[in-house]
């Protein structure tokens, strides 16, 4: 009898064994999140379809795996706009680990992720005022453990195998294979260096008839979701959990910076003019302006406890001649804009611009382009503040119907901000 | 550790099995068995290793006032009982602190005014499991049922892996003499092959089922928590999807406990027995969590009296037993409700059957026609019952019930207005509503009929794990179900090439479903 058991094991283990080698060799080779790198002919696998919707995996992997000496981190913004391949670097290999929609405590872990082993000397850091609202919640695809290092920067053993079971043995992954050899007319949304490709945006634009119109959906998502007013939530700087404020995350990075002697830039991401005007008409402007004040000030106090000098805190926002670029008109449906897809996202040009300027201590300095952006410091901050406040009046004069569109849409938006009659919103089942 | 998880499956249990059998071939049996006390701390500290002193205090605890209570040592009966009484007031002290502490503050602080000020108590994994077997062993002591112990067997009682974290709540009596057993030693193809096979479905029920199933219900829950009104399409397939999703999670749960226990020649308590089966109440709780039925029926309803002091007490019992199974499920008000109702369901089932034994026949009570409707109207009433049970708080769940029994109206496809409207209308037909039946958001209304469809079909039709496993004992207490579990039927599991083929591919399904890679949506922005 033991007889019988022994060989219906025996098929078993060996059925499992058989079947579940060849689901995780196919899955290898396929690769369809891009992790392992294994072949890429084109046609078959070279186009990535899922790496977008799993980017936060992807790139933590890729980052153990090509480990770069320099990195950029920031949202999607810098993910578009920021050029790992810029001259300005002092380091050979960087690689842009821009994760779209991301909060300051994200980046602080994906900081500590690529810098525990010491290999990462240079860091871009670009801030966006989004990432610090405390009132936040996770990705869903955001995991700790695949992180090389812990919430403290001690190092993860097993960062490594965090994503085995689920790129190469899970359903999830067969279908995501299944998806890639079929979706090989696409075009890849990433470059090899983790910038984003801006083929996507283009066409984007053209499905929703042009950049004006881009321009509309984008801020009427802000007025009435992206600072989380649809989950009938206030733009706060503390955490609701832990009721700490987001800026400890800064001074994390900041510190680490300092002990591992990495240069750290740090910038404020540009906005079109139009931006500003809706962080205005969402009642924003105050906490947006104590949101600056507070960064620097985070900047200056670790580098006191440091004891070494301030890594530089630059500002693109406000008004220049790149943020008060014309929208073309509705009616200029083909027409696209230099620097800006949307109020929100710059164009790599703008991004250039942005090296040049960030790196200009150690590239070239272009003199035509000295007006942009403004190194923050404790002497200048206010007047810096009080000068965005003056340029503003002279930008609504001068483009009286723009502001009057953005007048109506937070109008029309304003029940998503109130709390009160966010929650009938939703009651309702609308989404914004 | 979670028995779903690749540390568990590849790495804990072949270890903890190849050193077992390898240091009891060798004739070292308490060496053996202590090995497997200290795999279970292991398994257990995995998840937070503060508590193992909790749960290291709680077993030396127990054994030294049971082995004073065994041995009567102190030699008096008043004395033994307060030793008893103190006993038993530590384990609910320390479940009542870790448990429930917040829940009484909150109440306390909005009802009498207090301010208790709330921690922040991580909940001890399977507390209310250890508690609740060591009190059993402690009344047992008492009662002079019980006989010395040996330390590292009673330590293994407790904390022996496979039932530590979700049970079944396992007996002293049942558990202790089988650790005494030689043969247990030996590696035996036989016990591990039945034990793998019950594992692989019990986890292929959680996993691939009781998974697949909970995106039909999680999207409805969280709906109606911020408040969204259901509609009553939706709010039925939430509910249900939810009777399904907890049936397959629990009893896959136990399924898997009671697969990895005879691996190691252990027979663990039937939990389940086709509970969706049931023809009544009374008979449901006989087949769901039957351990814990069991618990509560010997040591809460029959100390209380059970049906020994009249119609009156026997139903005020049943209620205060079944509350306080409600509030042991977890510390929230929707829990303690969720009790009584079916305290309340249990009155209603014996005062009918009170009532039906005098005025109808016995003929027409085994009929199937009654029984068929027996049966529909159980399910009816369980399937209220989750909703209580599941929803965050009390509002939530009255929403989502008054959308199930059509408080929110029942619209029809809009499809209909058409047709309807250019036709001549009977008066009692012209309030008919129209509107979208299932946001689509949700989940896709019809892959959630297929779910539903085929686990319907399942629960109520579908042989379960023991009586697959039928012919090779899986379990404890399993004699009792003989009448249901007929000798020779066409899926009567056997150690055949057939058989092996079907245990694979719920083996593969259950892996390859055992992570998922999470999706970012919101690239936009």
């Amino acid at each position: 009898m033991q007889n019988f058991f022994k060989h219906y094991l025996f098929l078993i283990v060996a059925i499992v064994i058989v079947f579940m080698s060849f689901i995780g060799v196919a899955n290898w080779l396929i690769d369809p999140y891009w992790i392992y790198r294994t072949v890429e002919i084109k046609g078959v696998n070279k186009i990535k379809p899922m790496f977008r919707t799993h980017v936060r995996m992807a790139k933590a992997n890729l980052v153990n795996k090509i480990k770069p000496k320099g990195i950029i981190l920031g949202s999607s913004r810098s993910g578009y706009g920021l050029d790992p391949e810029h001259p300005g670097w002092t380091v050979s290999s960087v690689y842009n680990l821009s994760l779209p929609g991301t909060t300051i405590y994200e980046l602080m872990r994906y900081f500590q992720h690529a810098t525990v082993d010491d290999s990462v000397k240079e860091v871009v850091l670009a801030l966006d005022f989004f990432m610090f609202n405390g009132q936040r919640k996770f990705e869903s695809d955001f995991k700790e453990n695949r992180l090389n290092a812990d919430v403290n920067g001690n190092y993860n053993f097993i960062s490594g195998f965090a994503d085995i079971g689920a790129t190469l043995f899970s359903i999830d992954a067969l279908k995501a294979s299944y998806r890639t050899l079929y979706s090989q007319n696409e075009e890849n949304m990433f470059l090899d260096n983790g910038q984003r490709s801006w083929t996507s945006y283009m066409q984007k634009i053209e499905r929703v008839g042009g950049v004006r119109n881009m321009f509309h959906k984008v801020e009427r998502e802000y007025l009435s979701d992206h600072w989380w007013f649809s989950s009938c939530r206030r733009y706060e700087f503390n955490e609701s959990e832990s009721n700490k404020s987001t800026f400890r995350y800064l001074r994390t990075i900041i510190s680490e910076a300092y002990k591992k002697n990495i240069r750290l830039h740090l910038l404020i991401s540009p906005n079109h003019a139009r931006f500003l005007e809706v962080i205005h008409a969402a009642g924003l402007w105050s906490i947006y302006e104590e949101w600056k004040r507070q960064l620097l000030f985070t900047v200056i106090d670790e580098s006191k406890k440091s004891g070494k000098q301030e890594f530089r805190l630059w500002d693109f926002s406000g008004y220049n001649k790149y943020n008060i670029e014309k929208v073309p008109l509705k009616s200029e449906k083909n027409k696209n804009m230099r620097f800006y897809w949307e109020p929100s996202h710059y164009k790599a040009e703008l991004g250039t611009i942005i090296l040049d300027r960030v790196f200009s201590s150690n590239h070239f300095s272009n003199a035509g382009r000295i007006e942009f952006g403004n190194i923050l410091s404790k002497q200048s901050i206010e007047t810096h503040l009080d000068n965005i406040r003056k340029s503003r009046t002279f930008y609504q004069e001068n483009n009286k119907a723009d502001i009057l569109e953005i007048i109506s849409m937070a109008e029309s938006t304003k029940d998503w901000r109130s709390q009160e009659k966010c929650k009938q919103l939703i009651q309702k089942g609308l989404h914004p | 550790m979670l028995f779903n998880s690749y540390e568990f499956i590849l790495l804990f249990l072949p270890l903890t099995l190849i050193v077992f059998f390898k240091l009891g071939r060798l004739g070292y049996q308490s060496v053996s068995i202590s090995w497997l006390v200290l795999a279970s701390f292991f398994f257990y500290a995995w998840w937070n290793p503060a508590y193992l002193l909790l749960i290291l205090f709680s077993i030396i605890f127990n054994y030294s006032i049971g082995i004073i209570l065994t041995n009567n040592l102190v030699r008096s009966s008043i004395s033994n009982r307060l030793l008893l009484v103190f006993g038993i007031s530590c384990n609910l002290g320390l479940i009542g602190y870790f448990k429930y502490f917040n829940f009484f503050a909150s109440n306390a602080n909005t009802f009498l005014g207090s301010s208790f000020s709330l921690e922040e108590i991580i909940l001890p994994l399977a507390i209310s499991f250890f508690t609740f077997q060591q009190i059993t062993y402690l009344v047992d002591a008492y009662q002079g049922k019980t006989k010395e112990y040996n330390f590292l067997h009673y330590c293994l009682f407790v904390t022996f892996f496979p039932q530590l974290i979700a049970g079944p709540i396992v007996h002293h009596r049942e558990m202790l003499p089988q650790f005494e057993q030689k043969s247990i030693y030996t590696f035996n193809y036989e016990n591990f092959t039945i034990g793998l096979t019950i594992f692989i479905i019990g986890l292929f029920k959680k996993v691939v089922i009781a998974d697949g199933v909970a995106n039909y219900s999680t999207p409805v829950f969280d709906a109606s928590v911020v408040g969204v009104t259901l509609t009553f399409y939706e709010a039925w397939i939430g509910a249900l999807a939810y009777s399904f999703q907890l049936y397959f999670d629990f009893s896959g749960y136990s399924d898997m406990a009671i697969g990895l226990a005879r691996m190691f020649g252990i027979l663990l308590p039937l939990n389940f027995h086709s509970p969706y089966k049931a023809n009544n109440i009374i008979d449901f709780w006989g087949r769901w969590h039957m351990t814990l039925s069991r618990f509560l029926r010997d040591y809460v309803y029959i100390p209380l009296g059970g049906n020994r002091k009249g119609v009156a007490r026997r139903y005020v019992n049943l209620m205060c037993t079944m509350l306080l199974g409600g509030l042991w499920h977890g510390a929230g008000w929707t829990f303690v409700i969720w009790g009584a109702v079916h305290g309340f369901y249990l009155a209603i089932n014996h005062a009918w059957r009170k009532l039906t034994s005098k005025f109808i026949s016995e003929k027409y009570l085994n009929s199937k026609i009654n029984i068929f409707i027996m049966r529909g109207i159980t399910f009816f009433a369980v399937v209220i019952s989750w909703v209580i049970f599941r929803a965050e708080d009390m509002s939530s769940a009255s929403s989502i019930l008054s959308s199930m029994f059509g408080f929110n109206g029942i619209p029809l496809p809009t499809f209909f207005k058409n047709i309807l409207d250019n036709m001549d209308m009977p008066i009692f037909l012209t309030g008919l509503q129209y509107g979208e039946l299932i946001d689509r958001s949700y989940f896709e209304p019809g892959k959630a009929l297929i779910w539903l469809s085929v686990l319907f079909f399942a629960v109520h039709f579908l042989p379960n794990t023991q009586q697959i496993m039928n012919r090779y004992s899986p379990a404890l207490g399993i004699e009792k179900w003989k009448s249901e579990n007929v000798k020779n039927n066409w899926w009567d599991w056997q150690p055949v090439k057939r058989w092996s083929v079907i245990v694979s591919i719920l083996a593969i399904l259950a892996l390859l479903n055992l992570t998922q890679v999470s999706e970012f949506l919101y690239f936009q922005f």
